[in-house]
């Protein structure tokens, strides 16, 4: 059957073949297609070449180049976006020292330190005289301003703990009177 | 290269074009069955020869060129396949495929059978039978394997056995 069916076969294509000629326009037609297309040894024209990589190449290069700008205008510190000067403190910038005419040391060698010399320090606004330093004035019996430089480190605005935690000061305060 | 070079490589392709037109156009006929699409195809086919004609024609032309052509039948059949699942949209689309149907093979009924084979089992009895080809380089030509080669050979030859037991099948 399979070979009834193969002889069939063969014998069909060959009696087909016979009826389809290939006429010398059709022949001529296939060659000057190939010659067309690069038959001039096998290397690719420059125009199909061009055209064949065109697009890939244009659309490499325009991501490439929103790629670069995107990249210059969101790096930090670089092109059109370049991050603000650091904020420079309201008062002018120090002179040099060599354009400042000296201050004469004219500081009262007097231990205690003038009352318009500084702010009263936290120690005042608690209320709690200072219980040490020679800077109080047994006179007045009033706190003494803190010279900033030669005093201890101001107590804490927290309440004075009182005599009871420091036993060895005689510290009076203001309640306590 | 020099124009010489250019010269004796053109004369080179043209004379294969001219030994193997027509063999390679009654191939693509067989495997169409539309004699202006086969030239179409063949000319495609001859233009990508031509692009690689020297490393081509180091080797075996004829069958790189042929199977070319078998594949570009092959994506050519699939694309009419789901063209025509769409619906036809006048009487002239009609006239126009049916006179597509018939080759040049005179649309005798095995011509019917054989057209309306999948394209892969059209190429392989093709193959077989009018380029007498063997299992190995039918595989080759198609970038299958030997049994896929086999079993689109069985499944084409039962549905020529089944249309020849019914008696519907003479020839040509």
């Amino acid at each position: 059957m399979d070979d009834d069916l193969d002889a069939l076969l063969r014998e069909h294509y060959r009696a087909a073949a016979d009826r389809i000629e290939v006429g010398p326009r059709s022949v001529r037609r296939f060659q000057d297609a190939g010659r067309e297309a690069g038959g001039d040894g096998g290397a690719m024209p420059l125009r199909s070449l061009a055209r064949r990589w065109a697009p890939p190449l244009l659309a490499a290069a325009v991501t490439a180049a929103v790629v670069v700008a995107v990249a210059l205008l969101l790096w930090p510190g670089q092109g059109g976006t370049r991050s603000p000067e650091p904020p420079r403190p309201l008062a002018p910038p120090e002179s040099p020292a060599a354009s400042v005419p000296p201050v004469p040391s004219a500081v009262p060698s007097s231990p205690t330190p003038s009352r318009t010399a500084g702010t009263p320090g936290p120690s005042d606004i608690s209320g709690t005289p200072r219980s040490q330093g020679p800077t109080r004035s047994g006179a007045t019996g009033r706190p003494t301003p803190t010279a900033t430089g030669s005093s201890p480190p101001p107590p804490t605005s927290s309440p004075d703990p009182g005599p009871t935690q420091r036993p060895g000061r005689s510290t009076p305060t203001p309640y306590g009177r | 290269m020099s124009t010489q070079e250019t010269r004796g490589a053109e004369s080179t392709f043209e004379e294969f074009v001219n030994a193997t037109a027509g063999r390679l156009l009654r191939t693509a006929v067989f495997l169409v069955y539309d004699r202006h699409l086969a030239e179409d195809l063949l000319q495609t086919a001859y233009e990508r020869v031509a692009r690689r004609w020297r490393r081509v024609a180091a080797g075996n032309p004829e069958a790189y060129t042929r199977k070319v052509l078998v594949n570009l039948a092959i994506d050519e059949n699939k694309r009419r396949a789901r063209r025509r699942e769409r619906p036809v949209g006048s009487v002239a689309d009609v006239e126009r495929l049916v006179q597509a149907a018939p080759p040049g093979a005179g649309g005798g009924e095995l011509d019917e059978v054989l057209g309306a084979l999948p394209a892969k089992q059209r190429a392989v009895l093709v193959l077989r039978y009018w380029c007498d080809l063997s299992e190995q380089e039918i595989a080759d030509t198609l970038g299958i394997s030997r049994g896929t080669v086999k079993s689109h050979t069985s499944r084409a030859m039962s549905a020529l056995r089944e249309r020849v037991k019914g008696g519907r099948v003479h020839g040509r």
